[in-house]
């Protein structure tokens, strides 16, 4: 037999359990959503259609505060895809701000001579809305400021038991696009060390090779200087021996010299990648003196030869704080940069101006400033002056230890920027992290 | 905006021959248009037709008006009701103070959400801009969750434009239903008509039932199929909140049952949204027609009578011409599950809501579920009776 609807004394405590029930199962709804493992649009599109049916809501917004106290939404559910799009009004004397600076849900009747209403909700056609501002006043734990805002075309005010259950279940949507979050930078994270992990398993490939190489490498070389020596004595028999030898000796000289260049430049390149991977390159981060390791790369450079500009070191006060980086590699980068620029662009203005090198603070960040006012680099240029790649034709190209520095550290959060001087020549800007945390990867 | 009087006409037919019949029925709504050409065409028809030759003869009749339609579970026309069998009605109208824009899809299964959102955009596209609108909406029944053909209509609509409609049906077999565009016969389908309006229009909507039992938590479903009840097999919960042992309902008499005492989804205003479970199967899990209790939610067992679903039939006619006092027409869904319940009074129906409804003619179809947003964006409803006047 079917139980019979309650009536009397008993229906109101039915009442009750109702409302109760209305709210646990409330939140279970809600809960059950966000527990699903599904892209976050998907997941705020649910958790919102959810809240619209909870609360008989005809439009239901989720919004996140931004610069300048400006609101815009992070998901919204009722909105017509014709409306041009909407900026929630968060002025002063708005309803928003209201609820904001209350820290208490605003539920106003949406009437035409409010002048704290919000004039997009008057053209959906809602009779009554509502401003829930989510817990400690942001999404989450985070810091930005976030409301939910509800919104009825019926007449029906919300009640404040309504309210104050959507401001819980709103506070679980925040909760959740925070997880989001922080679940998506630990992915990001993930991937860098990954990353990290296949270029460090490179470098030890690479620094195998390049001590594998480096021996034979040294016995070739000897032997075509050695052979070049006597190149002479051998044309000269060769010739000798006739119009053929004589025509083989021709060539032989300009194959010889093709081949020594040849086992120099290979030479270079196993040098460099010895820099970079070889033994007593210390990966790890700390913080950094700018000023010293500027310093100790002037040391390092090679006496220039004649002509060559003189690089000054300038010191500004006060000193760049300590930036956070690996050192060897910061002076790594920094040596074979300041190499590269007294050897290249030669010859230069005569006499040549000093390259200057100097600690700076830019956007509250330690920097390296490099200043060549002599030196021309057209855009072209400033593209492959990083580039990894081995170059094609004629290119203004830094030696393969520093452009590989120079990737780590950027992959490490550091900015590089070169770019042309207004007194002429050019700069190089890198600014580096102050911590771990300070990393802009999208550079 | 056109600002004449919306002029309509309505006709029925009984005969067996599809072509004749549409031609029949088309013929008798040409009637009241007089020489005006008609802008709309609405055809309902039981699926045992042949359904090419029907459009045609009716066609042949409206000329290349505009006209959608679907299969059905009966047919609602001035009053009368159109059982299973040969029915067919039509409807045909002048464009009055509306402009009408059509669209549709077949195959929409795996994307309804996409779906909803193409009609939308396109039928409004076709009828232009309006200060006010509705969208009727007809969908193949079979589909799935029609929620989520309403959500995507929603997301293009927002909550100025009233939604109303139908699931199509055949005869409560469930196994295949189809709707109509032109002279196109969709497979897995929906069509959606805009009608766009310098006047507000409002959808209504009253089912009849009351809740009875102790609410239940829903804690497994997938796709329009409730598994679990409170952490128990739904078919088990279910039972015992009417009173009966574990398995007296089996599958083949379970929806003689059910239909009587569907679910109730709790509103926030203490109202119920309707949700008939159809079947249930030997592992004891419900499947629910066209739209599903999300999990996490409580669902209650509902009870209804004949006197107490008929009851609300002429509070839609009145709520729905509150909102267009000077209306020409009264469009009504209603759902299969309502005539089965109502057996041999099924006819009373439609006549109470022509009753209600005076002199403005009404019109519609007995679908397997109903399409009527009223608050928020769940517009998926069994059982229901939903109306818009024109």
């Amino acid at each position: 037999m079917l139980p019979q609807e309650r009536t009397g004394p008993a229906a109101e405590s039915l009442g009750a359990l109702r409302a109760a029930l209305r709210d646990t199962t409330g939140f279970s709804r809600l809960l059950t959503v966000l527990s699903e493992d599904i892209p976050l649009h998907a997941l705020l599109d649910r958790a919102l259609a959810t809240l619209s049916e909870l609360f008989a809501s005809d439009v239901v917004a989720l919004l996140e505060g931004g610069a300048g106290g400006a609101f815009s939404p992070v998901a919204t559910l009722g909105l017509p895809e014709d409306l041009p799009t909407w900026t929630p009004s968060a002025g002063e004397g708005s309803h928003l701000r209201e609820a904001l600076r209350t820290r208490a849900p605003v539920s106003r009747v949406v009437a035409a001579d409010d002048p704290g209403m919000d004039p997009a909700l008057r053209e959906l056609g809602l009779q009554v809305a509502a401003w829930l501002p989510l817990a400690n006043g942001g999404i989450g734990d985070h810091e930005t400021p976030a409301v939910l805002m509800l919104g009825r075309c019926r007449p029906v005010a919300y009640s404040a038991g309504d309210l104050d259950l959507a401001t819980a279940l709103g506070r679980q949507v925040g909760l959740a696009l925070e997880r989001y979050r922080v679940k998506a930078q630990l992915r990001r994270t993930e991937a860098r060390l990954l990353e990290a992990e296949k270029l460090a398993l490179a470098g030890r490939l690479a620094l195998s090779i390049a001590e594998d190489a480096s021996n034979p490498l040294a016995y070739l070389r000897s032997n075509l200087a050695s052979l070049r020596e006597r190149l002479p004595a051998i044309a000269a028999a060769l010739r000798a021996a006739g119009a053929a030898g004589a025509s083989a000796a021709g060539d032989l000289a300009e194959l010889v010299d093709d081949s020594l260049e040849g086992t120099r430049r290979i030479g270079r390149l196993v040098d460099d990648l010895r820099k970079v991977v070889g033994p007593g390159t210390p990966g790890e981060f700390g913080p950094v003196d700018l000023r010293g390791a500027i310093a100790a790369s002037l040391a390092e450079l090679s006496p220039a030869g004649a002509g060559a500009p003189e690089v000054r070191q300038e010191r500004d006060d006060p000193p760049a704080p300590p930036a956070w980086a690996p050192y060897a590699l910061l002076r790594t980068a920094l040596t074979e940069l300041l190499r590269f620029l007294v050897a290249a662009g030669l010859p230069r203005t005569c006499p040549p101006s000093p390259i200057t090198v100097r600690d700076a603070v830019i956007e509250g960040r330690p920097a390296v400033i490099v200043e060549d006012p002599a030196l021309v680099v057209s855009p072209e240029e400033q593209r492959r002056l990083l580039d990894l790649r081995l170059p094609e034709g004629p290119a203004l190209r830094l030696g393969l230890a520093a452009a590989q520095a120079f990737q780590l550290l950027r992959r490490h959060g550091a900015r590089v920027s070169i770019s042309p001087r207004g007194a002429g020549g050019w700069m190089l800007c890198l600014v580096l992290p102050v911590d771990r945390g300070a990393g802009d990867e999208t550079v | 905006m056109p600002t004449a009087r919306l002029r309509v006409g309505a006709g029925v037919s009984r005969l067996q021959g599809s072509s004749q019949a549409g031609r029949q029925a088309a013929t008798s709504a040409m009637g009241p248009l007089g020489d005006e050409p008609p802008a709309l065409v609405l055809v309902f028809t039981t699926p045992r037709h042949d359904l090419a030759a029907l459009l045609a003869g009716v066609r042949a009749v409206t000329g290349p008006a505009l006209l959608v339609g679907a299969t059905t579970s009966g047919e609602l026309a001035l009053g009368e009701y159109l059982g299973f069998g040969a029915g067919v009605a039509v409807l045909a109208a002048t464009a009055g103070p509306y402009r009408f824009g059509a669209a549709s899809a077949s195959f929409v299964r795996d994307d309804m959400d996409r779906a909803g959102q193409q009609l939308a955009r396109t039928s409004r596209d076709r009828a232009g801009p309006s200060a006010h609108a509705a969208l009727v909406l007809l969908a193949d029944s079979l589909l799935g969750d029609l929620q989520e053909l309403v959500h995507g209509t929603y997301r293009v609509t927002g909550p100025r434009v009233a939604l109303v409609g139908g699931a199509a049906g055949d005869e409560q077999r469930f196994l295949r239903t189809l709707v109509f565009h032109g002279d196109q016969i969709l497979e897995q389908g929906a069509v959606a008509l805009w009608i766009a309006s310098d006047l507000p229009l409002g959808t209504v909507t009253r089912h009849g039932f009351r809740p009875v039992g102790n609410p239940m938590l829903v804690t497994r479903a997938q796709g329009t199929t409730i598994m679990e009840l409170g952490g128990r097999s739904a078919a088990a919960a279910y039972e015992e909140q009417l009173g009966l042992a574990p398995g007296a309902l089996p599958p083949e008499r379970f929806w003689d049952t059910s239909v009587l005492h569907p679910f109730g989804l709790r509103q926030a205003d203490g109202t119920a949204v309707i949700r008939v479970a159809r079947a249930r199967s030997a592992e004891g899990h419900l499947t629910i027609q066209g739209c599903l209790p999300p999990p996490g939610c409580a669902v209650q067992v509902m009870t209804g009578t004949p006197d107490s679903l008929l009851a609300v039939v002429p509070e839609v006619a009145a709520e729905a011409l509150a909102v267009r006092p000077d209306a020409a027409l009264l469009l009504a869904f209603s759902c299969a599950a309502r005539s089965r319940i109502l057996g041999e009074r099924a006819g009373e129906e439609p006549r109470r809501l022509q009753d209600a409804a005076g002199a403005v003619p009404t019109f519609g179809f007995y679908c397997c579920a109903e399409f009527a947003r009223t608050a928020g964006v769940l517009g998926t409803h069994n059982a229901t009776l939903t109306a818009l006047a024109l």
